[in-house]
């Protein structure tokens, strides 16, 4: 567990995912401000806040991301067939073991980051926009934190399945940006408001983008199956393959 | 032209551009369709590119960066081409020519303009996952961010020629300008620094 941190922590790309994850949704108070104060006059009402908290996700992500792909990328040009991951599994042939402490360590960093960027972004929305700004309520700076560590543990997994950063990446920035993919499969089914980062992002909002509202708790335990489904797809796999 | 022969195969046989090449059609269709239940008045498939867009990028970012893989093609690749600008603007000849071929069924010149900056961020950073984060995160989460805070800046930006239907020349401009500031930079880049 502790190897792992200190891995993480010794990724120059986990800095870059880190950082971003920090700076971006707070840096987003500040710009969308004037956007959202026309918005709030014209009479909807948004979430503010917490609605800026989508992008900082991209740090989360990467951090999910490279957690894995930096064991599998090779040590040098010289040896392509040599990946880190196999030092990594002489110290700790307990593969399962591996798994639970890399997902522990990523889960950690994240739930920190979150925390720390959820409560900077809707102290920063008091600051800038005093006389629209919700409350400060620190359950929902909790379910954002834990959407942000689900969401990293969610890349986490489907990186471990695929064995590669950039399909992971692809998938979850694709859908994460304005217009998600998920939101245009709302409008097709209801069921898909049940897809795991629509599902998440109940937790802590309270507006209804999709025109479906499911209760904090129910999203929260939906999200956690899906992330729990697919770590234990990514565990049997990761106990199977060769490494 | 050996050179641009030589790339040109290098694309069209990799394995990982392929399932680029069809995991991006895919998507495509399938959200078209979908686009075309929920919003029939927009053009399925334009609007279907605004996600799979993505497909050129990343398409474009492993066409640059399988030389950086593990066992170092690009030293053999080297050997072969020695003269740098040479091999630069062959590999640029023939990601356009691949990538004019995979757009053509959208009829969007603008995609070819993706897969080079793409190429181009790959070349720099010589990491498939930098690249891809990079590109995603300037087309897909920058562009609409910039263009929702400051309206103006819509025609600059570097995904304008994809919501254009009519190209107005500075749309044009634009357009062509950020893949051939990012082209010629990665080849400065190729020429200067070590393999």
């Amino acid at each position: 567990m502790r190897a792992e941190l200190r891995k993480l922590f010794g990724l120059p790309t986990a800095w870059v995912g880190l950082v971003l994850g920090l700076i971006a949704a707070p840096a987003l108070v500040f710009v969308n401000a004037p956007g959202v104060r026309r918005a709030i006059e014209s009479g909807e009402i948004a979430d503010l806040g917490y609605e800026n908290l989508g992008i900082g996700l991209l740090g989360a992500l990467i951090l999910g991301v490279v957690t894995v792909s930096s064991e599998y990328t090779s040590t040098g040009d010289d040896s392509p067939g040599a990946h880190q991951m196999t030092a990594t599994l002489l110290a700790m042939p307990r593969r399962t073991r591996l798994l639970v402490a890399k997902g522990m360590a990523l889960a950690l960093v994240v739930a920190v980051q979150g925390a720390l960027t959820a409560s900077a972004a809707v102290l920063l929305t008091e600051v800038v926009l005093p006389e629209y700004a919700p409350p400060f309520a620190p359950d929902r700076i909790a379910a954002a934190a834990l959407y942000w560590t689900l969401l990293a543990l969610l890349a986490y997994a489907v990186t471990l399945i695929f064995r590669n950063g950039v399909i992971t990446l692809t998938v979850f920035i694709v859908n994460s940006t304005v217009v998600s993919v998920s939101y245009l499969l709302t409008k097709l089914t209801p069921w898909a408001a049940y897809l795991p980062d629509i599902v998440g992002a109940h937790m802590f909002l309270r507006g209804d983008a999709t025109g479906v509202r499911i209760a904090p708790l129910t999203a929260g335990l939906v999200m956690t199956a899906w992330v729990a489904a697919l770590l234990a797809v990514a565990g049997y796999l990761f106990h199977r393959r060769p490494a | 032209m050996t050179a641009v022969h030589a790339e040109l195969r290098k694309l069209i046989t990799l394995p990982s551009l392929r399932w680029t090449a069809a995991l991006t059609w895919a998507a495509t269709l399938v959200l078209a369709l979908a686009v075309r239940r929920v919003a029939p008045q927009e053009d399925p498939i334009r609007a279907a590119l605004r996600w799979t867009q993505a497909g050129f990028l990343v398409f474009g970012v492993l066409a640059a960066t399988q030389e950086y893989e593990p066992g170092g093609q690009i030293r053999a690749t080297l050997l072969a081409v020695p003269r740098r600008w040479t091999l630069a603007a062959a590999k640029a000849v023939a990601l356009i020519v691949v990538a004019l071929a995979l757009a053509a069924p959208a009829g969007s010149p603008y995609l070819v303009g993706v897969a080079l900056v793409g190429a181009a961020l790959g070349s720099l950073l010589r990491s498939s996952v930098a690249g891809v984060a990079l590109g995603l995160a300037i087309y897909l989460v920058a562009s609409p961010a910039m263009r929702a805070r400051l309206p103006g800046s819509g025609p600059w930006l570097p995904d304008a020629g994809l919501a254009a239907e009519v190209w107005p020349p500075g749309a044009t401009l634009t357009a062509a300008a950020w893949p051939l500031a990012a082209t010629l930079v990665a080849a400065v880049v190729l020429r200067r620094r070590n393999a």
